[in-house]
This record gives C-alpha cells, structure tokens and sequence, in this order.
C-alpha cells in the first residue's frame, strides 16, 4: 500500500504539472489567435447577454435604415425572414412593409425593439422605453451607433420625405432553410438571427476551448505545485533514467530536438509577426513536443551534471579497455596505448588519402591546388613514419622497463636474478641502483638479526648480573629477620629491607619475562582449555588477596565450557595480572566487574574497575613502565599491562585497553576453538 | 648429626649468607668459591650434599657436576641465576638432582636441602627394598592402607577432607581433575561453588607439603581444566 502510493503519487505529480502546462499554453494560444481573428468587439459582443446590445446588431440595423432610408430596397426583394419588421411610407410611393399592423404604437408579441424615424429625427424603443442613441449628441469612434442625427452627423436632406419603421425580434430564429436561399437567390436575409447565432458559436468556442483547459490547466499547475515534493522525486525518477542514457545518444537526439525548436520557432513567429497559420494543426504539436524535450534536457542537466562522463559510450569503452589492459605487465600496455594512437590516427589519414586521389585528376591544371596537394602528401608521409618509429622506440623502452619491473619483483620476493643488462641507459642505472639497495638491505637485515641476538644476550646478562647480588641482599636480609634481640625499630628496617628485596626481585623475574616475549623467545604451549574454568580458578586462586581488599569482585561467567585455544600458565598470568592490578588501584570499596561473553565464535573477558585515581588521557597502559600515577610511588613494576598483552598476543588473543572517565576496561578476546583436550587416563 | 654440606658459590656473600643459613640448621658446612675448589672438597668422606653454583671461575659448575658425579653419589642442588627450561633440563640431565634459581628464598633453600639429606640418608633410593602398596612421586610417599602421606620420611597432619582430596589425587597421578569431579568425591554432593571450595583445600594441602606454596612442584593447577598431582 504504501510502496503503490509512493510511486503513484510522483506519476500523478508530474503527469499534473505537464499537462497543466500544456492546457495553459494550449488556451494562452487559443487566447491569442481568438483576439487576433475575431478582434476586441466580436469578443465583448459575444459576452452580451442580449444580442440586441452586440455592435454587429447596431451595424445590422444601421445597414437596413440606411438601405431603406435612401430607397435602395424595393419591395422585390423583401425579407425572407421575419425577425426584422418594417414599414417604410415614401412619400408618392405605396407603403412598403412585411407586417401591414406594425405601427408606431403597435409593436407585436415577440418584438422588443423598435426604430422608428418620422423624417427627422430616429427615435429607439426597447421594450416600450426610449433609448437614448446618441450620448452626448457628437459623434466619435467609439460611439455606440452609427446612425445620422449626430451634432456632427446631421440626418441628410434626403431622408426627409421617408418615415421608417424597423422593429427586431426579440429571439431571432431561422425562417429559411438553405435551400429558400438558393431558390430566391434575390431575397435578403435580415442578418439578425446570425447576428445572434455567431454570438453563441463565439461563446461555447471560448468556453470549451479557452475556459475550460483555462481552469483546467490552473487547477492542474496548482495540484502539483502543492504535491512539489512528489513532483521532484518523479524529476528525480527520471532523471535516473535519462541518467541511464549515454552521452552520445543524447548528443545525437540534439540533432532531432533542434529541428523540432526551429518549426516551433518558425510557426509561432509566423503567426505573431504576420498572423499567419498553417491549414494543418499536425505541426503546431512541435511547440508542446519542443518545450518538454527541452525540459528532459534540463532535468537531465541539473541532476546529472556532475556525473554525465560516466554515462557515455567513450568513458564506457575507456573504462572497459582499462579493466583488460591490466592483463598486460605494464611495458605491454605502453606499446599497446601507442598502438591505439596510431590506429587512431589511421581514419584521418585515410580521408587525406582519398581526398589526394579525388583532387588530383582536376590539380594537374591547378598549380596552386597541386602545390597544396604535394605539401599534404609530405605532412602525411611524415606523420606516418613519425608513428611508426615512435612505435619501434617504445617497444623497446616498454621491454626494458618490463625487465626491470621483473627484477624489482624478484627482489621484493627475495629472489636476486641475474638479468641481462637493459638498453636503456636511465632504466639500466635504475637496475644497478636496485642491486645496490638489494645488497644494503640484505647487510642491514643481518645487521638487525645480530643486534637482536646482543639484545637478549644483554637481557639475559643484566637480569643475571641483577639476580646475584639480589640473593645475597634477600639472604642477609632473611639472617637479619631471624636474629633476635633487636630493638623494634631495627626490626622495622629490616621488614622495609626485605620487602623491597622481594619486590625487586618480582620486578626482575618480570622484566626478563616481557623482554623475553618481545625478543619471541617466549615458549608456548597452546592446548584446548576451559576459558571460564580458567577464570573460576583464578578467583579462587586470588581468593585471598581479594577478601582482604575493600572491593567485591562481581564475575559474570558463562556456566557452560568456553573452549579456547591458549597456554593456561600464560592466560593464568594475564588474569592474575589484570585482577591484581584492580585490587591496586581500584577505589576503596567499589566493584571490580569480571565478565566472559562469547561472540561471533571470540570470546571475550573484561576486567572493568573504577579507578581510585584520575586516569590521564591518551596514555597507552600497555606500553612498557607505564603506569597512571606517574610518580611510581605505588607498588607494581609497571609492567602488569606490558605482560598481559604479550602474553595474551603469544597465545593468539588480542588485548584492548579501554578508559572512559575513571572506568578502566581491560578485555582479552581469544578464538573459540572445536578441540577438546584428551582425556587424561590414570596410569 | 652434624651432616656436612658443601657450598660453592663464586660469590664470597652468598656462600657465607648460606653457610649461616645451613649452619644455624645445625649442619656443617665447607665452603669452595670455585669449580677446582670444589672438585677437591667434594672428596671429604662426611659429605653428604653439594650446593653448586653454576656460572665460575676455572671450572663451571656443570662440570664440576660431572667430575663428582663420577666419585659420588650425594644429592647435589645446582644454584642459578639462570632461570630458563632450558637450564633446568641441562642442569638436572648433568647429574644434578635439584635446580634452584636465584634469588631464592632463603627457608626454601634450607627446606630443599633437608628433605634432600633425608631422602638420602634416611630413605634411601627407589631401588631399594620397598611396600608394593607404597604411591611415591619425588618427595611424596602415600601409603593408602594407613591413609597417611609422608613427605621426606615425616608423616603430615592432614584434616579428613584434605585426606580424601590427597587420597584421590595421589591414586591418580598425573591425572588432571575438575574441581567439580573433586568435588562430587569428596564430598559426595552435587558440586556447588566448587573452585573456591576445592581451592581452598588446595592451598591448605599446598601449605603443608610444598617446600615453596607460591611455586607448587606436586599439587598443581592446570589452569582451565582442573587440578592434578605430578609425577616425579
């Protein structure tokens, strides 16, 4: 439901929006040629209620009077129609009229109008009522009738021995059939009923042609400019698709859309420049057709723009070629892009030819044509051998260069080849360079090798060196605890002796331990182990030191085995490590959260506590002697985080140090593994 | 008894720290500060157990192993600050049959070398004459029938509990045990909170028979399985 009507909705915007334009345009125009051919009266005309207060009417009986006044109109001829009346009295002539009981007085039923002209002066009746004809009494261009009797228009002499009247139908209708007309060829038709009846047709054509796809194409415009939002994700829709096309195509479609632009440019000029139309509407379709082709274009432009190269048959075929090109070791590719410009070039030169064979028969009489003719022969021949031998050059420099592209590999692998030497003098300096660097490499990894061994030959001397006169401080040091007869503040002195002989030597024993690691002469044993188990024992094993903290120890253990992969004595040291060091340097009384999660075939556990002191950002803890009180006042070696991580990363875990405000996260994640240990049989 | 004991150390302090250390134990002590030294005292008739440091002057200490080991059969306990596997095998595969590493702790050196002197002088070796029902590993001696562990000859006091946990583990040597199997043997109960309970005993056990408790040699945890009594 909601999909249909997300895509209904853009349709029913845009489809609203282009023919709401199109009706505008459309009634704008039919607009246009109805002023242009009916002109300003028929219009106002047509949208007289009455058809009596139509201009055409006054004309019409402007026309009669004038016929009838000056005796222009026998009564042979009559009127076929009855919509006008009239009553004409000459003087010495019988009276001519189509309705003997017409008098002044006496209109009859179905007659409203009555113009009625005793000699001198015209006098209009409307429904019983004069009607003044003349306004102010002087006659100007815009004045209503036409008539004589003006201040300026005098009625002339020649009307002064004629009395006239002409009354008009109130509703005229049709009273000959066409066939009357052609019969008596001779008769006048008063001309008042079409008065009325082009006054309909004017209406109802500007009503349906003009009214309706007026409010039509309004209301339609207005519908899609409320659903705007709608509108744009149609634009958007078919922008994709016009995004679709390559560039060439619509380049191409330019061609065909400039034609349409240039009809629809020659009709509209023609018919506002000279009011002049074609007899055949088929080609007025180009204005319609011009504007929303022009308005795909822009669209296209205004959503595409940025990506229209990506879209053209070129940028396709570059792109294809450049996908198989890296086939080719990297010389190839040299030879063939000169290939490719070569053969690019062929077209050109081929024309040149053609053009050089069709002109030389008429240049034999043509110095000047022969002259030019000669030079492009030249130019071409050049260019071609120019071509060619730059062909024959980089084939041989890209062939050099995929030699030494070889060797270069062969190094970076290990492999030292002896290649000939190369022809190119730059690439061959280039390869003697890189024999040069291979050499220096190989000396500096011995190099490296060596001062690694001094390294831990050094370690292992110091930490041995350090061991020996530790003994003897830890001894005597024990000889004074066990003599007797000391006073209490001696005795004081010797606990602080052999403390810190103790810590000294956890100290060593750790140091030889993390450099061991980090030099990898660390030996693991990894088997199948329980992970929680692990960790169950640790506490339990920690037990102790953890009663006799302030913190509580909160562990949150899967109850099922988490089988790893691990060294059990090297895990036993990262957990003893991390635990100890949050019974350090907790805060007093806080938790201490122990958590084993398994995911995504890892486990992971985290020893999360509060640190009692504020932790200093940006501080890697698992570098070597760090620790977050600077001042080393307190009592580890700082090195607890140093040998959680090498021990954990020499077991195939990684280890991750986390600090959020005073929250300290340490988290080892080991891969969970299928093995299982054997079992072990009782001898 | 006044057992003899000599000391080799190329340190003058060391062997004197020791000699008092053995001394005040009531054992006598001669000292040599080289291999050569040693090779000559190590003739004295009383003698009965060698500390010898490795790393000397003249002649090392793995060597002076191997001279005396073809004379004489007393324990000898190779003192190093070598600490590595790899020192320990090469030591103990020379003739020696203790490797301590320096720095020690001073009451576990003399508790070494005591239950060394009475293996010696007082047990003699496992070749000779023994009860077929006898359980030994190293130090350790389980005599099921009487339900007592000896260590070094002397009887240990154990609490019924942390007999049936010695009971089971030394039947079983070298095997490894969840706590929770402990557990349901021991107690005869479904286990319940049972690493700490069991580890609890564990160390109490540890305490008493282990020379250093921190770095047990025979009761020992095999972290993430369980526990286990080693065979020596």
């Amino acid at each position: 439901m909601d999909t249909k009507s997300r895509s209904i909705k853009p349709a029913i915007a845009f489809f609203s929006f282009v023919l709401g334009i199109t009706l505008l345009f459309f009634s704008g125009a039919v607009a246009f040629c109805a002023v242009r051919e009916l002109g300003w009266t028929e219009l106002t005309d047509a949208f007289q209620s009455d058809y009596q207060d139509t201009s055409r009417f006054r004309s019409v009986i402007t026309g009669w009077f004038t016929r009838m006044g000056t005796g222009e109109f026998t009564e042979v001829e009559g009127l076929t129609d009855r919509n006008l009346l009239y009553r004409i009295e000459r003087e010495g002539q019988p009276v001519q009229t189509n309705c003997p009981e017409l008098t002044s007085d006496n209109l009859p039923d179905g007659y409203n109008f009555l113009l009625s002209f005793d000699g001198h002066t015209i006098t209009v009746q409307k429904d019983g009522r004069n009607v003044n004809i003349y306004g102010d009494g002087i006659y100007r261009d815009n004045s209503l009738w036409a008539l004589p009797g003006y201040q300026n228009v005098p009625i002339s002499d020649s009307y002064s021995d004629v009395t006239l009247l002409l009354a008009a139908a109130k509703e005229p209708c049709v009273y000959a059939t066409p066939a009357d007309i052609v019969q008596y060829s001779m008769a006048y038709d008063s001309g008042l009923y079409d008065v009325a009846a082009s006054q309909q047709r004017v209406r109802s054509i500007l009503f349906w042609m003009l009214a309706i796809p007026l409010t039509l194409g309004v209301s339609l415009l207005l519908w899609s400019i409320l659903w705007h939002k709608h509108k744009l994700r149609a634009d958007q829709a078919i922008a994709w698709f016009t995004g679709r096309i390559w560039l060439e195509v619509k380049l191409l479609l330019l061609i065909p859309f400039s034609l349409v632009c240039l009809l629809a440019i020659y009709l509209t000029s023609h018919a506002f420049l000279y009011n002049q139309f074609h007899h055949s509407l088929l080609p007025y379709w180009s204005i319609p057709i011009a504007m929303w082709w022009a308005y795909l274009y822009l669209n296209d432009l205004r959503y595409n723009f940025g990506n229209i190269r990506l879209h053209s048959l070129c940028a396709a075929l570059a792109r294809l070629y450049q996908g198989k090109e890296l086939r080719w070791p990297a010389g190839q590719r040299i030879v063939r892009r000169s290939v490719l410009q070569f053969v690019a070039t062929l077209p050109f030169i081929l024309c040149c030819m053609i053009l050089f064979l069709l002109l030389l028969p008429s240049a034999l009489y043509n110095g000047f044509l022969l002259f030019i003719l000669f030079i492009l022969a030249i130019a071409g021949l050049a260019l071609i051998a120019a071509q060619l031998w730059l062909l024959r050059q980089n084939r041989r420099t890209a062939a050099d260069m995929d030699a030494m592209l070889v060797r270069i590999q062969a190094a970076g692998t290990g492999n030292i080849s002896s290649a000939p030497p190369l022809e190119d003098p730059d690439l061959q300096a280039a390869a003697e360079g890189l024999d040069q660097m291979e050499a220096r490499l190989k000396s500096a990894l011995e190099d490296q090798m060596k001062s690694e061994r001094l390294k831990l030959e050094l370690i292992t001397n110091v930490s041995h060196d350090l061991k020996t006169p530790l003994t003897s401080i830890i001894s005597y040091a024990e000889l004074l605890r066990q003599e007797e007869n000391l006073p209490d503040h001696v005795r004081d002195y010797i606990q602080v002796l052999y403390q810190k002989a103790q810590r000294l030597q956890s100290m060593v024993l750790d140091v030889f331990d993390v450099s061991k690691a980090a030099t990898g002469n660390l030996i693991v044993t990894v088997r199948p182990l329980d992970f929680s188990k692990l960790l169950r024992q640790t506490l339990a094993d920690l037990e102790e030191d953890i009663q006799a903290s302030s913190l509580t120890l909160r562990p949150t253990l899967p109850d099922g085995p988490v089988w790893i992969l691990a060294d059990g004595d090297r895990l036993y040291r990262v957990f003893q490590n991390l635990i100890g060091n949050a019974l350090k340097y907790s805060l007093e009384g806080s938790r201490v959260y122990l958590t084993l999660t398994v995911d995504q075939g890892k486990a992971v556990a985290t020893v999360q506590n509060t640190s009692r002191d504020e932790l200093p950002p940006g501080v890697d803890f698992t570098e070597r002697f760090v620790r977050g009180d600077q001042s080393r006042t307190d009592g580890g070696s700082g090195l607890g985080l140093s040998i959680a991580r090498t021990f954990t990363e020499s077991c195939g875990g990684s280890f991750a140090i986390r600090t959020q405000a005073d929250l300290f996260t340490a988290s080892v994640t080991v891969s969970l593994t299928d093995a299982r240990p054997e079992p072990e049989v009782a001898p | 008894m006044n057992e003899c004991i000599l000391v080799v150390d190329d340190d003058a302090e060391i062997v004197r720290a020791i000699s008092i250390l053995l001394e005040k134990e009531g054992y006598r002590v001669l000292k040599a500060y080289n291999g050569l030294q040693a090779l000559e005292l190590a003739l004295e008739p009383s003698l009965r157990l060698i500390l010898m440091d490795v790393m000397m002057p003249k002649l090392d200490g793995l060597s002076a192993v191997l001279k005396i080991r073809e004379q004489r059969n007393l324990p000898i306990l190779i003192l190093s600050a070598k600490s590595e596997d790899t020192d320990k095998i090469l030591g103990l595969s020379m003739g020696a049959d203790d490797y301590i590493s320096k720095p020690f702790h001073p009451q576990e050196l003399v508790a070494r070398v005591r239950s060394h002197l009475r293996r010696y002088t007082q047990l003699g070796d496992v070749n000779g004459p023994s009860q077929k029902t006898e359980l030994v590993t190293g130090r350790l001696c389980y005599l099921p029938d009487q339900k007592t562990l000896l260590a070094d000859g002397v009887p240990v006091r154990l609490t019924a509990t942390e007999l049936k946990i010695v009971d089971l583990l030394m039947r079983n040597l070298g095997r490894v045990f969840p706590a929770e199997e402990i557990y349901r043997r021991v107690w005869n109960e479904e286990p319940y909170s049972a690493e700490n309970t069991v580890m609890v005993h564990i160390r109490r056990i540890r305490e008493k028979i282990e020379l250093n408790p921190k770095q047990p040699e025979y009761l020992k945890v095999v972290w993430g399985i369980g526990y286990k009594i080693e065979k020596h």
